[in-house]
């Protein structure tokens, strides 16, 4: 009874939070520039992100130890070193991000600047992460983020064409302007493979008391809540599509994505689209900053616990305080928040084969692991993963640059 | 005799102490070197110094001039071999209170100038 | 195992990468557009995306689905979009044949943004709903113009 508890939250908490700034802003932007040719990608980097997450999760639960924790001790500081410091550079970024995302959010609904709410919003999650405990923060903020599912509601609403939407799902390598067609599809793999994702998976099992009774219903969360989240995504791409790109709408500014929801809700559409990014963003932003401390603290092996009194564990406190305040004075001093996400998407991309492989390698260790260490389907997604992640690494930069400038 | 892998079983491991409060890490190892017999683990090292030290002479100056800056001068921290109640698969248990260790230096700094005062004035008017 | 990660010299693939990656930038930079009237239509591209989003930002005001400071968020981004292309095209070299109606028409888009601006300031249906219809012309125009010289 409680595993079908835990597996029916862990679904709906993984749906709500799927949409962030990153995903939202890549999927419109596919959408509204070429249509459902790009669903492809979405499709492609759920399967894999799914495999991630379940291997994160069965770690958890076979080692009960989150991956930071287990790999510095494997692997060794030096090591690890630059997988921590290229992945904490990214969770600076994604966090940016995310906090740029509400702030965008607040300034639709008020008409002051982002820029202006920056500060309040950071505040905000400091004392939201201070006083609240895992559990608080991950189910309210996710079952929130349930209101995303207005993007599929809306793409049914429109109608696709269905034999246009079936074939987006095919690849297709050749496209007009093939550098801006393939810089969208990398930043959609960044935004879906955050790294950030599978470390604080990991930590979130540990925090949440898994053991290997778990790995079932972490098979589910895994298969299930990612695969329906994905929806989501798909569905804000289908919508970019249907009203954004025939009326010759590119995306070049976040405010021409506020405007995705108003054909098929002429009332509330406006009003859906910034309560829906600002929820996803509030959800995604506690997780990056949380999956830093996580990070941080279990490198140096200090007390860690998001639902520790903050007297016990100051230090893990202290990071994610810290990371908030760096993050949210990127917002304060007015960095366009669109161009944020595709670099930070882009970051994210290239970061992906330094902190996935030690976390691939850790999945083979069978004295670690025992009968729970992958199969070799597991293994198959991984090889893929990382040649995939160093095809990345190479291009994602490079494409950011050159084809996303218009 | 049992033999103890220093890398795979000590080195970086997490250090717990007395009263199972997480205390910080393996960051290092001090070797007595005793002539013809083969060297002795004379104590664990833990601390950014310890890190610093391990990445090379420049990290190491780097982090010197750093801490000129830091309010705290905690400096690595050894803990005498005498002191390693046990080795479990997962960590190592020694026999020191967190709370009287440099380790936990910052955390305490951290603990009196920001959390309780934050949590103190939030009792007053709660 | 974990010192060689500290002190061995970069090896030899990942030199290799490195050339590739050089390769591959050369390469990129190498297929940008070469002619002044490829690279003109290249800076004004995004002003049809924004003569859109006014166009339908107007629309929405005048059904109510947005609030006046939606409108003035997006005159504003759209302002500054346009403004940087007309600078742009100002210094081109492109033939005047392509280069003047599309300085041109540039700003008369300006202007129209404004326009718009000013009519949902001042709560004017008649008038937004005309700077809607010059929008909707203009974007008709740009696309002949652009779509044309390509």
């Amino acid at each position: 009874m409680k595993k079908a508890l835990a597996l029916t939250l862990g679904i709906v908490t993984s749906i709500g939070g799927f949409l962030d700034m990153g995903a939202l802003a890549t999927s419109a932007q596919a959408g509204a520039s070429y249509r459902f040719q790009l669903l492809w990608t979405i499709g492609l980097a759920t399967l894999l992100v799914i495999f991630l997450v379940e291997m994160s999760g069965r770690f958890a639960a076979a080692t009960r130890k989150a991956l930071p924790d287990a790999i510095r001790e494997h692997f060794g500081f030096t090591f690890w070193l630059v997988p921590f410091f290229v992945l904490s550079l990214s969770h600076l970024l994604v966090l940016g991000t995310e906090i740029g995302g509400i702030c965008f959010a607040l300034h639709l609904v008020s008409g002051l600047p982002t820029s202006f709410w920056a500060l309040p919003v950071g505040v905000l999650l400091v004392t939201f992460l201070w006083r609240s405990t895992f559990n608080t923060i991950e189910d309210s903020t996710s079952l929130l983020g349930l209101i995303t599912l207005a993007f599929v509601v809306a793409a049914v609403s429109h109608h696709p064409p269905m034999k246009d939407l079936l074939a987006g799902f095919v690849p297709t390598l050749t496209a007009e302007e093939p550098l801006k067609y393939w810089g969208i599809a990398v930043s959609i793999v960044g935004a879906v493979l955050s790294p950030y994702l599978f470390y604080f998976y990991s930590s979130g099992a540990v925090e949440d008391d898994w053991d290997s009774s778990f790995i079932g219903v972490n098979r589910g969360i895994a298969a299930l809540g990612m695969g329906f989240g994905s929806v989501v995504a798909m569905g804000a791409l289908v919508v970019a599509a249907m009203v954004l790109a025939p009326r010759g709408i590119a995306m070049d500014d976040y405010h021409q994505a506020a405007l995705m929801l108003t054909d098929a809700f002429p009332f509330w559409g406006f009003l859906l689209f910034a309560v829906g990014l600002g929820v996803a963003c509030l959800a995604a932003s506690l997780e990056v900053a949380l999956s830093m401390a996580y990070a941080t603290a279990q490198t140096f092996g200090w007390n860690w616990g998001e639902s520790l009194d903050p007297r016990e564990d100051a230090r893990f406190g202290a990071v994610y305080t810290g990371a908030i305040a760096l993050s949210s004075l990127i917002i304060l001093v007015g960095v366009d928040p669109l161009k944020l996400t595709l670099l930070a998407m882009a970051t994210e991309a290239a970061v992906l084969p330094f902190v996935a492989l030690p976390f691939l390698i850790l999945m083979n260790d069978r004295k670690l692991l025992k009968e729970h260490a992958n199969g070799w389907i597991s293994n198959t997604v991984a090889v893929i993963v990382l040649l995939l992640a160093l095809v990345l690494t190479v291009v994602s930069i490079p494409l950011a640059l050159l084809g996303g400038g218009g | 005799m049992k033999k103890l892998d220093l890398t795979r079983d000590l080195l970086d491991m997490q250090v717990v102490g007395r009263d199972g409060t997480k205390m910080g890490r393996v960051d290092g190892l001090i070797l007595e070197l005793r002539g013809d017999l083969p060297p002795r683990v004379d104590a664990i090292e833990m601390g950014f110094a310890v890190l610093a030290r391990r990445m090379g002479p420049r990290a190491e100056r780097w982090l010197a001039k750093l801490r000129r800056w830091s309010v705290r001068r905690t400096a690595s921290q050894r803990v005498p071999w005498s002191k390693v109640k046990a080795i479990e698969p997962h960590h190592i248990q020694i026999d020191l209170d967190a709370l009287e260790t440099p380790a936990f230096a910052w955390e305490i700094w951290l603990r009196d100038h920001f959390v309780a005062p934050i949590e103190g004035k939030r009792e007053k008017s709660g | 195992m974990r010192n060689a990660f500290s002190s061995s010299p970069a090896p030899s693939p990942v030199r290799r990468a490195r050339g590739g990656l050089i390769a591959l930038l050369l390469f990129l930079i190498a297929c940008q557009p070469s002619s002044p009237e490829e690279q003109l239509l290249k800076t004004v591209q995004p002003v049809g995306s924004w003569l859109a989003s006014l166009e339908m930002t107007g629309r929405k005001w005048s059904s109510n689905s947005v609030p006046a400071s939606f409108v003035e968020a997006m005159t504003a981004s759209a302002r500054e979009a346009i403004g940087k292309a007309a600078e742009e095209a100002a210094k081109s070299s492109a033939r005047p044949g392509l280069r003047d109606p599309l300085r041109a028409l540039l700003a008369e888009a300006e202007e129209a943004g404004r326009d718009l601006r000013r009519a949902v300031d001042q709560d004017d249906r008649a008038g937004v709903a005309r700077s809607v219809g010059r929008l909707s012309a203009l974007h008709a125009r740009f696309e002949a113009l652009t779509k044309g010289a390509a």
